[in-house]
């Protein structure tokens, strides 16, 4: 067992630059994003007849960095979507998905910033409220994508905009009705500020 | 928050309730054609549709869930932003067809149908008086004159025949002449029979239909009869006795009948004719024995159907005196509640005519054809359906469990079919369980079908009345009825739509309605595409108790 692990080492060593991970991209980053989810497919309005409306989303994460270019990370994720005939039921007026994502990151270091792309899977559910409670469909497995770049501010700091898509379903169980399922689709822009340590 | 979401399930636990599971289910587009929702009690005070991009339509179906029969309960119901219902009609179908029949044909069975009501109820309450040992069949003193191992064609015999006061006290004999002797029935004419009737013939011809068609099918369905009487068949008295029951011409005819009490004792039931027996109508071409004209042919066309019938009603009641000892916490008999032992009969119409026509249960009857089966048809099935009609025509105001009439008659017998159809078990399973029972009406029925909540069993039959052979693409099985498509058949007896009473409901409208125990309404509304429509449902001005159940289909 020892004698793996220090069989590692050297390989780990090997994959990282050199340099100093602050320069090079290399370490751990902390990340928060904000921006505006637009609801896409059936889940915009479909044949079920509901449709969502675009709404804010953010996200608070973390990145570690294999190397200038690999990369996994992880981050709570909470969308609010508009819902309009949520009102009329006596409903918030949105319908909230969040939970967890998680993926990997590749990215292509440039000068002064560098594009990077993202592949993730989504652990969510989306929750409506009204009459003082908080319904929450199954929590689900889905997936995202994203593109975006990083843009050098500051040593450690980046901006780092992006548009990213993701589909996860949801599924309500209840007691009294038919249960229902819904498929959750949206485009995102947002924008990200990381810090490497 | 963030907790509970990255947990995922945390908050799922907890009890949600049904005002916002019903907000959500309608956000998430409500309802799917032919698709169903029940809510109950103060669940159902106030319902939420929403008709996303579409206009839809639907039915909202109130259920009375009591055990305690002829019950009402009254309801309000008020809508608000709730739209026209669509051009297709409600009650649709076709009035169209060729197997009308005559409405006098049809009434002709009212006064039959009262006649024994009345005799059922008499003798479960004189069986109440009457304690039955255990060795009450030992105490049976058969009388010689019935026994068929020793009667003869020609042999005349006395028969009690009297229907009113004290049944086990009143006499009224009429001497009777063995006509005809089979394998399983003797059969006896009056010999004070009105001329123009039965030839031997007649007689022969009935005995042998009986043997062949009638005791086959229905001890197959209902089990075997007893034979107090040891003879090893059952007596029909062909007698005009049983015109003479019809006092006018105004409220159709008794037809035939059969009567608890002669399966008692002498010992304890002096009336008795201690043996199994019922009595039919005789023919009466002169209208000599009552106002009412009956035709050999007409009589013969009918007499096996009433036979069957009764066979059910009287192997039902021998069985539970003296095969499974069913008696009440006191120790008296318990016969079958007259609901459920009518509608088991009707059964037992129902299944001669499917006997008779080789057609099967489940093949969804439209219509009867042309050749045998509509033969058939007339002579064991048409009378179900036109009960069931006219239970249709009244629905809130009777009841499959109701007092009997027609109407209750013709409900509890779909509701059996339904049941049948319904359940894993043999149609002859269920029905044979349903007469060996030491229970009798509800508790029966719940012991049989082995649930706590028979009001579930009535208030899914009464979504299938009006869903069968009518929503598309009905998703749940249990909202159809698999034997018979009333939806077109009945439109076709009666050369005239579909005769459910279904009312439909405006913006700022209330409807009230008052519905019997195990019987359903029916209210039927639009929605407007992007509108939410609601009901509000009150009972008395209050909230609506738990015996309210309302089912709300989308039709489309």
């Amino acid at each position: 067992m020892h004698s793996g692990i220090r069989g590692l080492i050297p390989l780990v060593l090997a994959l990282l630059p050199g340099v100093a991970g602050a320069q090079t991209g290399v370490g751990i980053a902390a990340e928060a994003r904000a921006g505006w989810a637009f609801p896409a497919g059936d889940f915009e309005g479909g044949a079920s007849g509901f449709a969502a409306e675009a709404g804010p989303t953010f996200a608070i994460g973390g990145r570690i960095n294999f190397t200038p270019t690999l990369g996994i990370y992880a981050a709570y994720q909470q969308t609010r979507f508009g819902c309009e005939q949520c009102e009329a039921l006596e409903l918030d007026g949105a319908t909230v998905l969040d939970g967890l994502e998680a993926g990997l990151q590749i990215s292509a270091p440039s000068l002064g910033f560098s594009p990077w792309l993202r592949a993730g899977i989504l652990q969510q559910q989306l929750s409506f409220s009204g009459f003082g409670e908080r319904l929450v469909s199954g929590s689900a497995t889905g997936f995202s994508g994203a593109l975006g770049l990083a843009i050098g501010l500051s040593p450690g700091f980046q901006l780092r905009p992006g548009v990213s898509f993701l589909s996860v379903p949801a599924e309500f169980q209840f007691e009294t009705v038919p249960d229902r399922s819904v498929d959750v689709t949206a485009f995102t822009i947002d924008l990200g500020v990381a810090y490497r340590f | 928050m963030l907790l509970g979401a990255l947990l995922g399930c945390a908050e799922s636990s907890d009890p949600i309730s049904p005002r916002l599971e019903q907000a959500v289910f309608t956000a998430l587009g409500g309802l799917q054609v032919g698709e169903a929702i029940t809510l109950s009690g103060a669940e159902a005070a106030e319902l939420s549709i929403e008709s996303a991009n579409t206009s839809r339509e639907f039915v909202f179906i109130p259920f009375h869930a009591s055990n305690s029969q002829n019950r009402d309960l009254q309801i309000e119901v008020r809508g608000e932003n709730v739209g026209a219902v669509s051009t297709r009609s409600a009650i649709g179908g076709s009035a169209e067809g060729d197997s009308h029949i005559s409405s006098s044909a049809v009434v002709g069975f009212q006064l039959h149908q009262d006649l024994h009501g009345k005799l059922h109820a008499a003798a479960r309450s004189r069986l109440r008086s009457v304690r039955t040992p255990s060795n009450f069949r030992a105490a049976l003193n058969p009388r010689g004159d019935l026994r068929g191992r020793s009667a003869s064609v020609g042999e005349l015999v006395q028969i009690n025949t009297t229907t009113f006061g004290d049944l086990c006290e009143m006499v009224d004999n009429r001497t009777g002449r063995v006509e005809a002797i089979t394998e399983r029935a003797i059969l006896v004419g009056d010999v004070n029979n009105p001329s123009g009737g039965f030839t031997a013939t007649d007689y022969q011809e009935l005995g042998r239909e009986f043997d062949s068609l009638v005791h086959p099918t229905v001890t197959q369905f209902f089990d075997t009869p007893t034979d107090i009487d040891e003879n090893g068949k059952v007596i029909i008295f062909v007698t005009r006795a049983v015109n003479e029951l019809t006092l006018d011409d105004e409220d159709g005819f008794v037809g035939g009948f059969f009567y608890a009490r002669d399966l008692l004792s002498r010992e304890g039931c002096n009336a008795s004719n201690e043996g199994e027996i019922f009595f039919v109508l005789a023919p009466d071409p002169q209208a000599q024995a009552s106002p009412l004209v009956h035709t050999r042919e007409s009589v013969l066309n009918s007499a096996l159907g009433t036979i069957g019938h009764e066979y059910q009603h009287l192997i039902n009641a021998g069985r539970r005196i003296y095969v499974n000892n069913a008696r009440d916490p006191e120790g008296f008999i318990l016969l079958e509640e007259s609901w459920l032992d009518e509608g088991l009969a009707h059964v037992a119409e129902e299944v001669l005519f499917y006997a008779a026509a080789g057609l099967a249960p489940r093949s969804n009857i439209a219509d009867v054809g042309i050749g045998t089966a509509r033969n058939a048809f007339f002579r064991f099935g048409y009378q179900n359906p036109v009960r069931y009609s006219f239970y249709l025509e009244d629905v809130t105001r009777q009841s499959p469990t109701g007092l009997d009439n027609l109407e209750s008659r013709g409900a509890a017998w779909s509701f059996l079919r339904y049941v049948a159809d319904q359940t894993e078990s043999l149609d002859e399973e269920l029905f044979r369980s349903l007469v060996n029972s030491k229970m009798s009406g509800i508790e029966n029925l719940e012991e049989v079908l082995q649930t706590e909540d028979a009001a579930e069993w009535f208030q899914r039959w009464g979504v299938s009345v009006f869903t069968d052979d009518f929503v598309p693409g009905a998703a749940d099985p249990l909202l159809m009825q698999p034997s018979w498509n009333f939806r077109s058949l009945l439109p076709s007896l009666h050369r005239r739509p579909f005769p459910l009473d279904v009312r439909e409901i405006r913006s700022g409208e209330t409807l009230q309605l008052t519905i019997k125990s195990m019987s359903s309404g029916y209210i039927r509304f639009g929605s407007a595409s992007g509108e939410v429509s609601r009901l509000f449902t009150t009972s008395g001005g209050a909230t609506p108790p738990e015996s309210l159940r309302i089912t709300v289909v989308r039709i489309e």
